[in-house]
Order: C-alpha cells, then sequence, then structure tokens
C-alpha cells in the first residue's frame, strides 16, 4: 500500500448556498507527480487551499503529510512549499524583508540554491513586492517555495504570468525537484502542454466530481477518439456506454468514449461502419473532450 | 482539541464576553436613572431639624431669655450618593489617611518630615510614631531629638521587640486625641496609648461570645461628602449687658440677632450695648464643643448600629449613647429602632460637650437610607434617650410633604418613568442573579450595593428581601412579583434559542442545555446564540423541500440524503484500474461477457 | 516564534513610537503637577491622556487585525512553518510588549514621586499593586477589544465596535475600583476576548 502524501475522502465545499466540491475522493501517493485539471470555478483552487487549511471544508476530510488539514503542526507547514495563485506575498515588504522572514520561518533552507534562482530570475532585492511586475512576483513566490526543500510542493498555476523563458526555467526546475528521491508535486496549470510533460498521474474536476484520476499514460489509453463513417445513416443509438461525446455529420460520427476496450469495439463493429480511424488526442484535447458541459455533448445512453 | 470541546470552549467564553457586557450595560442604564431621580429629590428634599435640640440646659422649660434656640439640622446630598456609590470613590476613600472609616494603615502624616507620623506597622504588629521632640538632658538643657515609638498591646518602647506583643486586627480611633484609642478584634480590648507618658494601657476583655463587634472609635462617620449634622448653638440674652426680657410672651427667635450672631462667629457676642428698649439686646452663644479635645469619654459604634460611650480613662463602656436611627425605606425595615452600619448608606455623629469640665450633653445623629432617599435624624440625651427625632420629606406641587423616598420612587415630577425604568432594566438582568440578589441582600454592604454590577442589592428584589418582619418563605413570595418580568423575558429568550436550534438542526440534547441557560440568564445567551451558531448558507432539501445545512451528511428534518441537483457531472469516470465504476458494476452483473481490454 | 513577534513590532512599530510618546506626556504631566503644585488641572490633563493611551492600545490590536486581512499577511503566514495559533499567540505577545512598555515607565515614576512625597510605598504597596495592575489589565483590555474587532474588512464597523466596547469596558474601574473585583472582571473578559478572537481567526477563510 503506497504512503498516501495527499488524502481526500467525501470532500464538500460550499460558498454560501453554491456548492463548488460535491464529495471528492483523492489519494496521491508519495513521488507522486500530480496534475491537476479543470476549468475555470471548477474548485482547483478551492480544494488546494482546503488542503492547506486555509479554507474551512463544508464537509468531509482532508490530509497532508499524515497530518488532518485542520491541524497541521508548524512542522508539517514546514515540509510543505506553496505557490498559491496569485501569488500570496506581503505587499507591502521589499523583497529582502520578505525573503529573511521566509528564511526565519523555514525548517531548512538552502541557501545557494536560492541564490542560484535569484541570480536566474534578476529579482531587486530592495524593491517593494507591490512594485514589481506580476512575472517577478511569481519567480520570487516560486523560489521561496522551492528554497525550503519541501517534501511536498503544492503549485496552485504557478506558470501563470512567466514569460516563456522563465516558464522553461520553472519546469527544468521542477524537473530536477522530481528527480530527487520521495519528492510529490501537486499542481494545476492551465497550460497542458506543461502538464503533460511533467506529469504521472493527472485528475480532472468538473461539476464538482473528480471524473478523471488516473496515470497520464492509461488515460491517453483509455480515451479515444474515433471517426466512424458508416455506408447508410447514422445509428441513433450505438448502445455505447461512457460517451463523452458524439458529433453527428451526414454518415459520418466523431465519438469520444471514455475506457475503450475490445467490448465496446466489438459492439461498435455490430453496427458494421465502413471505416473507424481513430484521431490521436494530446492531453489538451482531451481535457476538452472531458470537461465539455454534459448537455452540449453527451447522448442519453442506453445499457448494452 | 476535537471539534466538540473547540465549540463548548468557544460558547462558554463567549458567554462571559457577553455577560459581563450585557451587565456593564445595564448597569450604566440603571445608574443614570438613579441620578435622575437623586437630581430630582435634591430639588425637593427638605432638611429635618430637631428646635428646640435639648442639648443644653437653658432650653428646658419655656427659658424667656432664650432669644434663638438651637436646633440639630440633617443634611442630605442625594445628588452625591451616586458618584460616592461608585467603586473607585470608594476605593480611594477607604485608603485616605485620616478619613473616617479609614482602612489605611497610616494613621497620621504630616509631609514635615519633622512632623508627627503614625503608622501601623503589619509585619511588627506594633503602632509605630515618629515626632521630633525637645527633650532635657541631665544637665539642663534641652535638646530637639527625633524619636520613634513602638507600641503593642503589652507595652511601648524604642525599639520593637516580642515584649510589646502585636496587634492582629488593631481598630484606631482617629480623633488623634492626647491618648489614642485603639481596639484590636483579635485581643478584644480597648487600649489607650498615650504617646507623651510612653504608656500603653489596656481595658477589660471582652467575652469570646460577646454581641459587640466595634467598627469605629472616636469621630463616626461614613460617606460624611453627601450627609452631615448641622448643630447651631442657641442664643442666650446676655445679661449683664441688657435687661431681661419682660414680656414673657415675647420669647420668639430674633432674626436679627441671629443674622448678627452668624456674622460674629459663634464666639461671645457683644453688640452696642444696651442704648434702650429699641436697640437690640446684646446676646451671647453658648459654645458647644464636638470632636478634637480631650474630653472623658469618647465613642464606639458598634455594628449593630449601637453608640456605646467609652470612658477613656478604665477603657469600659459605661452606657449607651445613641443609636444609628433607621431611615423611611420602601419596603419596611426590620428593625425600627436601630439600623446596622453596614445597612446604612452614610451616617453623621455629632456630639455635644458643654463647659470648661467639657461635659457630655448629648449627640445627633443622621443615617441615610441604602438607597439615599431617605435620611433619619435623632437627637439623645447624656443618658442614651432619644429627646427628637425628625426626618425627611420630599415637596412636589401636588404632594406638600410625603416622605422623601416616597416622593422619590412615585410622586416626583418624572420619577413614575424613572421608576418603571429602573423596574424593566433590573428584569432585564438575569433571572439567576436576581435571586442571587434576593438572597444575598442584607450581606452587602450599603455603599457597595450601588456599584452591584452582577448582584443588585439596590433592586426591588433585594429590598423585599430585607423586609425581615417575615420569614423567608414570605420574603420570597414578596419578591416574586419582581422576578416575574425576568422570568417572562427569560421565557422568550429561551423560546428565541429553541426556535433557532431548531432552525439549525442542533441536537435536543444541546438545545435542551441551550434552553436551560436562557431560562437561567436570560438575554446574555440569546446574544451568545447568534454569536456562536454555526455560519452555514441552508439550501432548500430536494426531499422535504425546507431549508438544510450543507454541513450535515443527512437533512436534519426529513433525514434524506444529499444531492447537489445543480451541479450535472457525467456518469462515466477514468479511474485507477482500469474500469470505470459502470464497468465495475456491469461486470459483477455478467461476469462471462467481460473481455480483456 | 521570535520571528513573528519581531514582525508583527516592527509592522506597527507606528503605534509603539505612539504609545512611547503619550506615555511619556503622562510623565512629564505628573512631574510637572508635582513641581508646580498644580494637582487638579494635572490630574484630568493626565487622565485624559491616559484615556487617550488606552485607546491607541485598542487601535494597535484593530490594525494588527485589519493589516493582516487588507495585506493578507496570515496567508502568507499560514504557509510557512508556523501555525495559526502560533501567529496570533506572536501577535498578542507583541501586543502585551506594547503596553507594558507604555504603562512600566508611567508606574515607575508614579511610584518615585509617592515615595518622594508620601508615606514610605510599605504603606501603599498593596494599593500600588492593585492600581498597578489594575490599568495594566485595563490597557491589556483595550488592546483585546482591538484585536477582536478588528478581524474585518467593514471600517465602519470595526471603528463603532471598538468605541462601544471601549465605553462600556474603560469605565470599569471607576465602577470596581482598583481592587480585586476589578481585576477579576478584567481577567474574564480579557480571557473571553482572547478565546473569541482566536476561534474566529483560527476558523476563518485566509
Amino acid at each position: 500500500m503506497p504512503d498516501n502524501v495527499i488524502e481526500v475522502e467525501g470532500l464538500v465545499k460550499y460558498f454560501g448556498g453554491r456548492c463548488v466540491l460535491d464529495g471528492i475522493d483523492l489519494m496521491v501517493p508519495r513521488g507522486c507527480i500530480y496534475g491537476l485539471l479543470g476549468r475555470n470555478g471548477s474548485g482547483k483552487t478551492t480544494m488546494i487551499r482546503i488542503l492547506l487549511g486555509l479554507e474551512p471544508a463544508t464537509r468531509g476530510r482532508t490530509a497532508l503529510l499524515g497530518q488532518d488539514s485542520t491541524a497541521l503542526s508548524a512542522q508539517t507547514h514546514g515540509r510543505i512549499g506553496y505557490v498559491a495563485e496569485g501569488h500570496n506575498l506581503i505587499q507591502n515588504y521589499r523583497v529582502q524583508r520578505l525573503i529573511n522572514l521566509c528564511k526565519a520561518l523555514s525548517l531548512q533552507w538552502d541557501g545557494e540554491f536560492f541564490g542560484r534562482l535569484i541570480e536566474t530570475f534578476r529579482l531587486p532585492m530592495d524593491r517593494k513586492v507591490k512594485e514589481m511586475s506580476a512575472g517577478m512576483r511569481a519567480q520570487l513566490n516560486l523560489a521561496l517555495a522551492l528554497a525550503i526543500e519541501p517534501e511536498l510542493l503544492i503549485l496552485d498555476d504557478p506558470t501563470l504570468g512567466l514569460d516563456t523563458v522563465a516558464r522553461r526555467q520553472f519546469l527544468e526546475l521542477a524537473i530536477d525537484l522530481i528527480q530527487k528521491q520521495n519528492r510529490t508535486i501537486l499542481f494545476s496549470s492551465h497550460i497542458l502542454s506543461d502538464v503533460e510533460r511533467i506529469a504521472d498521474r493527472v485528475g480532472i474536476l468538473m461539476a464538482g466530481k473528480i471524473v478523471v484520476d488516473c496515470e497520464l499514460d492509461d488515460l491517453k489509453d483509455r480515451v479515444r477518439k474515433l471517426r466512424v463513417i458508416f455506408p447508410k445513416e447514422l445509428p441513433g443509438d450505438l448502445y455505447l456506454t461512457e460517451i463523452i461525446n458524439r458529433q453527428d455529420r451526414g454518415r459520418e460520427m466523431v465519438l469520444t468514449v471514455a475506457n475503450w476496450n475490445a467490448r465496446k469495439q466489438t459492439i461498435l463493429d455490430t453496427f458494421g461502419p465502413e471505416t473507424c480511424t481513430e484521431l490521436p488526442m494530446s492531453l489538451e484535447d482531451i481535457f476538452i473532450e472531458c470537461t465539455r458541459p454534459v448537455s452540449a455533448s453527451v447522448v442519453p445512453e442506453s445499457e448494452v | 482539541m476535537n471539534v466538540r470541546r473547540y465549540s463548548v470552549v468557544n460558547v462558554v467564553g463567549t458567554g462571559v464576553l457577553v455577560l459581563i457586557l450585557v451587565c456593564l450595560g445595564l448597569f450604566w442604564a440603571r445608574w443614570f436613572c438613579e441620578l435622575g431621580r437623586h437630581v430630582l429629590l435634591n430639588e425637593a428634599i427638605d432638611r429635618p431639624q430637631v428646635r428646640p435640640s435639648h442639648l443644653f440646659p437653658r432650653e428646658q422649660g419655656s427659658e424667656p431669655n432664650v432669644v434663638s434656640p438651637s436646633f440639630v439640622e440633617g443634611h442630605l446630598r442625594v445628588d452625591e450618593a451616586c458618584a460616592l456609590g461608585l467603586g473607585l470613590i470608594q476605593y480611594v476613600q477607604n485608603r485616605l489617611p485620616e478619613a473616617p472609616g479609614s482602612r489605611s494603615p497610616v494613621y497620621s502624616w504630616d509631609p514635615d518630615p519633622d512632623g508627627v507620623r503614625v503608622h501601623l506597622d503589619r509585619s511588627l504588629g506594633l503602632i509605630v510614631y515618629r515626632d521630633k521632640r525637645k527633650i532635657r538632658q541631665s544637665d539642663g538643657t534641652q535638646v530637639t531629638r527625633k524619636i520613634i515609638l513602638y507600641a503593642g498591646p503589652d507595652g511601648m518602647a524604642e525599639k520593637p521587640g516580642e515584649k510589646l506583643g502585636r496587634f492582629a486586627d488593631p481598630l484606631v480611633a482617629r480623633e488623634f486625641n492626647r491618648s489614642w484609642i485603639v481596639y484590636d478584634h483579635n485581643l478584644r480590648r480597648f487600649f489607650a496609648i498615650d504617646w507623651f507618658q510612653s504608656t500603653v494601657r489596656k481595658g477589660p476583655q471582652f467575652a469570646e461570645d460577646a454581641a459587640s463587634r466595634p467598627v469605629q472609635i472616636g469621630r463616626l462617620g461614613k460617606n460624611t461628602t453627601c450627609v452631615w449634622v448641622n448643630l447651631r448653638e442657641p442664643m442666650i440674652r446676655d445679661l449683664s449687658q441688657s435687661p431681661p426680657q419682660s414680656d414673657p410672651d415675647a420669647n420668639t427667635p430674633d432674626e436679627r440677632l441671629t443674622e448678627l450672631a452668624e456674622i460674629y462667629g459663634q464666639e461671645y457676642v457683644h453688640h452696642q450695648g444696651y442704648a434702650g428698649p429699641t436697640s437690640p439686646p446684646t446676646v451671647r452663644m453658648v459654645e458647644a464643643f464636638s470632636y478634637g479635645f480631650d474630653t472623658k469619654t469618647t465613642f464606639v459604634l458598634d455594628a449593630s448600629g449601637r453608640i456605646d460611650l467609652l470612658d477613656r480613662e478604665t477603657l469600659e463602656i459605661v452606657g449607651r449613647a445613641a443609636v444609628l436611627p433607621v431611615p423611611e425605606t420602601l419596603f419596611p425595615h426590620k428593625r425600627r429602632d436601630l439600623v446596622a452600619s453596614a445597612d446604612a448608606f452614610a451616617y453623621d455623629f455629632r456630639p455635644v460637650f458643654l463647659g470648661e469640665e467639657r461635659t457630655y450633653a448629648g449627640c445627633a445623629v443622621a443615617a441615610v437610607s441604602r438607597d439615599a432617599t431617605a435620611l433619619a435624624l435623632q437627637v439623645f440625651d447624656p443618658n442614651g434617650q432619644r429627646v427628637g427625632t425628625g426626618s425627611t420629606y420630599g415637596y412636589t406641587e401636588r404632594w406638600s410633604g410625603l416622605s422623601s423616598v416616597r416622593a422619590a420612587y412615585f410622586h416626583l415630577p418624572g420619577a413614575p418613568i424613572l421608576t418603571g425604568l429602573k423596574y424593566l432594566l433590573e428584569s432585564m438582568h438575569p433571572p439567576v442573579l436576581l435571586f442571587l440578589s434576593h438572597f444575598t441582600a442584607s450581606r452587602i454592604e450599603a455603599a457597595a450595593g450601588h456599584r452591584g454590577v452582577f448582584v443588585l442589592p439596590n433592586s426591588f428584589v433585594a429590598m423585599a428581601s430585607r423586609n425581615m418582619r417575615y420569614g423567608p418563605v414570605r420574603r420570597f413570595l414578596e419578591a416574586l412579583p419582581f422576578i416575574l418580568l425576568s422570568l417572562g423575558l427569560a421565557g422568550i429568550c429561551a423560546g428565541q434559542v429553541a426556535c433557532g436550534c431548531t432552525r439549525l438542526g442542533i441536537s435536543r440534547k444541546e438545545r435542551l442545555w441551550w434552553i436551560v441557560a436562557a431560562m437561567l440568564l436570560g438575554l446574555p445567551v440569546v446574544l451568545t446564540h447568534r454569536l456562536t451558531r454555526p455560519r452555514t448558507t441552508q439550501v432548500t432539501c430536494r426531499n422535504c423541500g425546507r431549508p438544510r445545512r450543507p454541513d450535515m451528511e443527512k437533512c436534519h428534518r426529513c433525514a434524506s440524503a444529499w444531492e447537489v441537483p445543480e451541479l450535472t457531472p457525467p456518469t462515466w469516470r477514468v479511474l485507477d484500474g482500469g474500469r470505470s465504476e459502470q464497468e465495475l458494476v456491469a461486470m459483477e452483473a455478467e461476469p462471462e461477457n467481460e473481455a480483456a481490454p | 516564534m521570535l520571528t513573528l513577534i519581531k514582525r508583527e513590532l516592527y509592522d506597527q512599530i507606528t503605534y509603539l513610537v505612539l504609545a512611547s510618546l503619550l506615555s511619556l506626556l503622562v510623565i512629564g504631566i505628573m512631574i510637572y503637577a508635582v513641581m508646580l503644585d498644580i494637582p487638579d488641572a494635572s490630574f484630568a490633563l493626565g487622565a485624559f491622556t491616559l484615556q487617550g493611551l488606552l485607546v491607541v492600545f485598542c487601535f494597535l490590536g484593530a490594525a494588527q487585525m485589519y493589516s493582516d486581512r487588507a495585506n493578507r499577511i496570515s496567508p502568507l503566514l499560514a504557509t510557512l512553518a508556523a501555525t495559526r495559533s502560533r501567529i496570533l499567540a506572536a501577535r498578542v505577545v507583541a501586543g502585551a510588549i506594547v503596553v507594558l512598555l507604555a504603562l512600566i515607565p508611567v508606574a515607575v515614576v508614579a511610584i518615585v514621586l509617592v515615595h518622594l512625597l508620601a508615606p514610605p510605598l510599605a504603606f501603599h504597596a498593596r494599593m500600588i499593586v492593585e492600581i498597578s495592575t489594575t490599568v495594566t489589565l485595563l490597557g491589556f483590555a483595550s488592546y483585546c477589544v482591538g484585536l477582536y474587532m478588528g478581524w474585518t474588512s467593514n471600517k465602519i464597523l470595526l471603528v463603532a465596535g471598538c468605541l462601544v466596547l471601549l465605553m462600556l469596558i474603560m469605565p470599569l474601574f471607576v465602577v470596581k475600583g482598583f481592587g480585586g473585583e476589578a481585576i477579576v472582571i478584567l481577567l474574564l473578559l480579557i480571557g473571553a476576548m482572547l478565546l473569541r478572537t482566536w476561534t474566529n481567526y483560527t476558523s476563518a477563510a485566509l
């Protein structure tokens, strides 16, 4: 049984009368790079904040590094690096003062590594945080999160505001971190090419639920997009389950199906398609298909 | 800390905060009502007089040469009482060295380092006296030397020592005569300390079960800025200067002479000399002495309200001088003859000594009721017999002389409103504290009653409790109507809290606790409930259509499970294990049809 | 913890300086009154300034919590090696330091003046202890009022709430004097306000 660094059980969160998370269950094992994906407003940031104890959950249990999120000790906090969406930095402080504060409040601090990062990012020490650009704040936030040599790194859209070069630098840092043993990363990003590059596992949040939670390669294997051309008219009901999306154009049907297997292939073959071509999908394509609103994409299904 | 204990701690902490703040707010509201009543009364109250005072020999019978008889007047500054009752004033008063009733261990302190300084050294248990005196030496010369003397129950010496004994709980007469009278509660006897003779005399020891408990010696008084006894000596025609009054019927006070006597003070007055029948006669004022002079006797006030005469020589109680008179109260007082010192908000005592021998001629005593709306004045002859009484009246447009307490509460313009407001504010107080006020009413000292924030010794409930003519059950029944409104308000609060708990799905047991707390404490519990209740926006239950809490697994009204209809997630899932949940369910139903991916 | 305390003191240096200045002003008035023998006016002025000092303590507490919300300080600190309880404790300790730094010199000077002019301290030891304790607790209670009301983004509610609570709490020594009763009530008030502040702060979303 792998040691789970992040545990979420039955997590429910309401903001006022609006439900954002409706019973989330998630386990992230140690050493995993987990990409958490979702549309805007799907609850990614909310879940991360609940994990870190910054937001109270309405119901359910969350735990980080074996401790309940509502009772994380200072030691546990010291083992977690966090880059928040929007970069939670104290705006009135000068950079040097902020660095000194974070250094004083850390359990361990890799000064050399941090110095290299500051040089690489070329961050001014004497300027106030609010006077820096969004990208520079992002870089500073990242550097502070990495300098403490965290056992768990939580990144909420860390490359927001970074230019291409800085993004590449971040990715390289992340890979460097990955190679260190027992480091776990949970990150969410809208730049799926980055996620595809480094993540082991992905999770997709939609309508308050986790609809995808598996290894990246497994996901690509199990979600298939097929272009099927029928000789005559399209069949009304394919008797296939787990259709993510279906688009009909004359005799052509483009199907996106979850958990594709030989059984489903057999079912499709019974309708005698003329051709059945698989369309390759990147993670971005899969994400777009999976997060399409239900009413816009899914044909009512029936049991086989 | 688990969530349950966290919640209880939060509720208790918030409850304490709210209770204190509500009680403080109600205190100030009640205080301003009381101030209003006192300001109204101050305008309408009279000064009781005993005229003639019967303390002077010439006033016996119908002496025609008494031009202006003596009188004793009681002054009550009602508006001072509100301020005097406050804790800050009482705190300072009780610690000023030379104030009557002071508990300061400093008895006398001259700012001049060479002056007289006397204090109690608690660690030694001795009274220490410092002075500068001229000492005659053996060769006849005089030198000025600083002296320090230590006085204990067993003697006096220039150095402290165990042979002097220890004063454990001394009560010192603050009248600073030649000899100081001290009473020690532990040793149960009086002492006379003479700093000049360097002697300490002991009086007889009282029996252990003796009813006496002296609380003041010598100069007797309490809160004397709001009450004082004024004595005006008589004016007698000076027969050496002017002929006697021939008309026996013309024995009326001569206002002009009174005025002249006031101008010239209380000295013997020789005015112009007799120049004929139309000139005013020469008068002389009879001089009376009060405190500050060496007299054969001094006075001891007992906790029961009795004032005894103490012989300075024998240090024995030689008779009764007076009692603290009973001022009128809204509810009849338990005793009609005297009031305990702790039951009077203020009192003043004025003894009279006459002639060169300083013969004791009697005294006048005034005592003020707990709520400072009435004053009683009595005059006593040298044998302790009452010879005159007076009490305060309040005058309104409709009433030409009601007892001041009834005028203050019911008949002065605006008084009924203030009384009603007082009752209402007392009813908003937590019921359990009102009950406590009833049962502790007699135990709280009168001056402390004006600073009651939690327990209310001056409330109607407490006043009813002090009606000791009846037993405890009847007294409680008398007080019950005054508590009913409070209980009614508490019932409303309990209902509010119960509804709130039901609305929030709070468990039955917890709801019961809230209801009980509301019945006991009233308004503060409602506020506490509002501040500590779970803050969740309720959503409509799909099953029963009523609001339910999203932080509860099931609806607290219909127990239905949770549904979020506004979110429509897809039915498919791509989760670990290579199979979706649906496929797993389908596989379980038809295992022979399953094919490996 | 020391880092957090230093951070708080540095961030609220304005209030520390203001409190110290008012404290010096009170000391100056006391010495001036003694030298020129004008007790009444000086007493009134000194009492007024002391009340101003209590209001400053209140606004110190309010500023600490309000600026935390406005500048999002706790969302950063809570993700470092610190818990919310520690952050709040450091805040309270910093506030206590300011209160003591402002009031202790006043107490010391008062004691010296009493020693010079009045009967020896041994006679008044209990009174001096009671008055010093009550005034210090009153200062700390005023600070706790600010701390309690400061956790809001509504400035009007903040100011109004502080003023109402101060109006109730500050005159407590007038009602009860300086003795044990006032001390007990102040301790209960301080404990309850700190508990409530802790509950609000630890359960709030950052």
